[in-house]
């Protein structure tokens, strides 16, 4: 059996004396999505960043593959193959949605030592942004600078340029933060689709999303993982039901009761 | 170099390192509260000065003439503070920059409008001069002792009313949080009026007394500020511990390398026209701030921002 | 920090600017006025050091205090090989001195650029405020440097009495001197474009913006500022030793913060981030100088005679004034003007 495309290993991390995560063990098989649930304040934005290379950790492993990169950067990572999107849409605010696409293909074919032909007339960096654009519905709105795009475009943006990097994992955190119930629905069929290019670890709050989407699932509390496994394994977890789902959950998938993250999928962005 | 001479350039040391922390500190602590940083400062460094002599002159007093440096310097500083910081604090960097840059191009040459392009000369008082015995046999400047106690009292006296007192909470807390502070309910212009001011009159303070050994003449503040930001940057911006570790580094590290290293390095490499034993002294304190900022990005006691590799 | 910058609208307002920099030399060449053409190669002269600064701090988003640093590295470039070929001492290991332009604009390139490519790699580590002071510094330390090497005049600086050759040009003619400054300008504009619509320049855009997206893509801000803070300190460098050409003197002033600050104002006060701004921003610095600097103080008595002396203090007034209440420098509101003027639309 191969090596999992992401692997996290016994990772730990604490500020002061609060511990953010303690011994986290999961990983990212190919060809599947992997949900990372919690309540606010879990611990799983601090795993996000560790993940990402942006903040380093006491003790633990991250691979890659067969690679380990626990001591290597955000760059790094990302030359390796790992797609990751931010809670709060990193988007080039000045930038069109064209050129912050060309920004991700630039990334990509590592281009940015090219200094003296104009972007523009490099072979098929322009035909690459478009398509991206094109898979998210975001044609229309190539010319509109970033920071004029409304928050669901922007959110697509956001994904449209992790798509671009053609990652060996994604890592997304929170994609569907802030979306209306409509714009959601089709971020989860987009998601759906994109497993097939790579395999993904989906932090989310939305449990729709989760349930519809998640082949596994993993359940965060106070810096640890409670629960890992599949979606019917997970929903019949009595700690799980108990600290975190609520006790009437329709075991059809539709949440009817989230007692402490109701307002989050609507709310938008949240601090785990 | 004999033990006396160069407990005599330690001492020298001290007394730079003690006057670049009266600039230091008001200029770090403004930056700590407020977000701003003023090239401005130097301005009323030399408005103290100025205003000292033209006291002393009119009235014979020097202690006056201390006193008007710092009223002069604060009342300066509340004058921009109102005017022109009030709209800085939520700009961005650049603006700072251009708009106290401006400032200090108004201050120069109005005061060089107003008193001409000669320097004034500001003399130490009778009871101020001639050398003190220390101990050890070493005879040294009373002027520059006191100094040395006044910056020490200075240093003293700001920890005392940022540790101690609640003014100086309302000032670490707006070091941390300035919304929360708002927030709270405590005044936070005249908390910030108040800074301002405070850092003003130290400044101003600190230009009268360097004033009194070198002296006042326009543009006479910019290097001080240049070697603040030196000590700022050492020291770890909006921290005050920071500035005055940093303040004593520089000091020494620039008045004994000036001291020492043309003895060391001039008989290495002869030259009719150039000590480079001088040349590379004045160049040793930036040397210094480049070493510190390769160990430490953040300076010695900087804030530690979030962990980025 | 981010640098907040409209989107330009046409190059056209500053590009008429800088063609009409050429024609006001051209004609004051004819009329017989070799005072103007002088000032219009200062203008040009100042325009691309500031079209260096503009490269690191319009593009880049970095504040850099220090760069009269580049601007000083260039002029005693020129100061040092000239004043060896004029005492015909050799420099160093038995080099002579060179008084070609060429060779002389090589040398600034490669130690300004030598500079830029130390004092970026120790002050990029760092952001904000520390990145404004750490420059400041540096040219600070270059300044006294300059201050204590008497062997090249010290605080006096060094004057070099014949203006350099250039290979079959005669540089002593003003209107020569002025177009060779002018084509400089030209390439370094012409380089600044390309730079702005390359790969590089949309990854040196965005790191001003996001560096927590661009490291997300794969690409370093890092090196990215490097790089261009790099090719901003060699082009502010090359003005450095057309300047001292220009004047037939260096001095340690060249390095001094007050060359810093003013070449930052009119590139901002110009624009900052807009191609052509550094050139609006020159002339307009230029012209201020002259006028108001010029004004006669007989003209005025008593109080007010001191208004041309005392120029400085409306220079600040005035930026205080933009500063506080205005946005995007000169040439957006020439901009504004002058699509108003042609009811057009930006696009």
């Amino acid at each position: 059996m191969s090596a999992p495309a992401l692997a996290i290993d016994k990772v730990s991390r604490r500020f002061g004396s609060v511990v953010a995560c303690s011994e986290v063990s999961l990983d990212v098989r190919a060809g599947e999505i992997h949900a990372l649930i919690g309540p606010n304040g879990a611990g799983k934005s601090t795993l996000v960043a560790i993940v990402a290379g942006s903040l380093s950790l006491d003790s633990g492993r991250i691979s890659l593959g067969d690679e380990d990169v626990t001591h290597l950067d955000t760059i790094e990572r990302t030359q390796r193959g790992l797609g990751r999107s931010f809670q709060v849409s990193e988007v080039i605010p000045e930038a069109t949605a064209k050129e912050n696409l060309a920004l991700a293909c630039v990334g990509r074919q590592r281009l940015a030592r090219s200094l003296l032909v104009p972007w523009r007339r490099v072979s098929g960096l322009q035909k690459a942004a478009l398509e991206f654009a094109e898979q998210l519905g975001l044609t229309a709105r190539l010319q509109v600078p970033a920071s004029s795009l409304s928050h669901g475009e922007r959110r697509r943006l956001e994904l449209a340029m992790v798509l671009a990097l053609k990652p060996a994992v994604f890592l997304l955190d929170e994609p569907l933060a802030g979306m209306g119930a409509e714009a959601a629905d089709e971020m989860i069929g987009l998601l759906a689709e994109l497993k097939q290019r790579a395999p993904i670890l989906l932090v989310e709050h939305d449990m729709d999303a989760v349930f519809a989407l998640a082949d596994r699932l993993s359940v965060m509390v106070s810096g640890e993982v409670i629960a890992s496994g599949s979606v019917d394994e997970i929903r019949h977890n009595r700690q799980v039901r108990e600290s975190y789902l609520g006790e009437d959950l329709d075991l059809s998938g539709r949440a009817s009761n989230q007692p402490a993250d109701e307002d989050a999928r609507r709310q938008g962005p949240s601090v785990a | 170099m004999t033990t006396a001479l160069l407990a005599e350039q330690v001492l020298n040391g001290l007394q730079l390192g003690v006057m670049l922390f009266l600039v230091a500190a008001g200029l770090t602590l403004v930056f700590g509260v407020m977000g701003l940083i003023n090239l401005a400062h130097g301005s009323l460094y030399m408005i103290g000065a100025f205003a000292a002599a033209w006291t002393k002159a009119a009235s014979g007093s020097f202690m006056l003439g201390l006193l008007a440096s710092m009223l002069a310097a604060a009342v300066a500083g509340i004058v921009i503070e109102l005017l022109v910081m009030r709209r800085l604090y939520a700009r961005d960097h650049l603006e700072q920059v251009l708009a106290t840059f401006a400032l200090i191009l108004v201050f120069s040459e109005g005061t060089r409008w107003i008193f001409g392009d000669f320097p004034l000369y500001l003399d130490k008082p009778d009871w101020l001069s001639g050398p003190v015995m220390l101990p050890g046999g070493l005879q040294y400047p009373l002027y520059r002792l006191t100094l040395i106690g006044v910056g020490i009292a200075v240093a003293l006296g700001l920890y005392l009313l940022v540790e101690r007192t609640r003014t100086g909470m309302r000032i670490r807390a707006g070091q941390s949080d300035r919304d929360m502070v708002a927030v709270l309910g405590i005044d936070i212009d005249k908390l910030f009026t108040l800074v301002f001011a405070l850092g003003a009159a130290l400044a101003g303070l600190a230009g009268a007394l360097v004033g009194t050994l070198q002296s006042v003449q326009v543009g006479m503040g910019e290097p001080m500020l240049i070697l603040a930001f030196v000590v700022i940057v050492i020291g770890g911006i909006g921290s005050i511990k920071g500035a005055f570790a940093g303040s004593l580094l520089v000091g020494l590290t620039d008045t004994l390398g000036r001291a020492l290293l043309p003895g060391l390095i001039d008989p290495l490499i002869p030259s009719s026209s150039t000590s480079y034993g001088t040349t590379l002294a004045s160049m040793l304190v930036y040397i210094l701030m480049a070493m510190v900022l390769i160990v430490r990005p953040n300076g010695l006691f900087g804030r530690a921002l979030e962990q980025r590799r | 920090m981010i640098v907040a910058r409209r989107r330009a609208g046409s190059h056209l307002p500053g590009l008429t600017i800088f063609l009409g920099l050429a024609v006001v030399a051209l004609y004051a060449h004819f009329a017989e006025e070799p005072f103007i053409i002088t000032l219009a190669t200062r203008a040009a002269i100042l325009a691309l050091a500031g079209v260096g600064l503009n490269l690191a701090l319009g593009w880049g988003g970095l504040v850099s205090l220090g760069h009269a640093a580049f601007f000083g590295i260039g002029g005693y470039s020129m100061g040092v090989l000239a004043s060896h070929a004029q005492d015909g001492v050799p420099l160093l290991a038995g080099l002579p001195g060179s008084n070609q332009m060429p060779i002389i604009w090589l040398t600034a390139l490669i130690f300004s650029g030598l500079a830029a490519l130390v004092i970026g790699a120790v002050s990029l580590r760092t952001s904000g405020v520390y990145f404004i002071m750490i420059t400041l510094a540096f040219a600070q330390m270059l300044y006294q440097f300059a201050i204590g090497w008497r062997r090249y005049g010290g605080e006096d600086g060094l004057t070099i009495y014949v203006r350099n050759d250039f290979p079959g040009l005669d540089t002593l003619q003003p209107l020569t001197f002025f177009l060779i400054s002018f084509a400089l300008l030209g390439i370094a504009l012409a380089l600044c474009a390309r730079l702005r619509a390359s790969p590089f320049g949309l990854a040196l855009d965005a790191a001003r913006q996001s560096p927590g997206r661009v490291r997300a893509v794969g690409l370093d801000p890092y090196r990215l500022k490097l790089t261009a803070f790099v090719l901003s300190g060699m082009i502010t460098g090359l003005a450095g030793a057309l300047f001292a050409d220009l004047n037939r003197f260096v001095s340690p002033s060249m390095l001094s913060w007050q060359t810093s600050g003013e070449i930052m104002v009119f590139v901002i006060l110009g624009g900052v981030g807009r191609l052509f701004g550094p050139v609006v921003g020159a002339v307009g610095f230029v012209l201020l100088e002259h006028l108001l600097g010029g004004l006669p103080s007989r003209l005025f008595g008593g109080l007010f005679s001191g208004l041309g002396d005392h120029w400085h203090v409306w220079l600040g007034l005035l930026l205080l004034l933009v500063v506080l209440f205005a946005g995007g420098g000169l040439l957006g509101g020439i901009e504004r003007i002058y699509r108003r003027l042609s009811h057009r639309d930006p696009t």
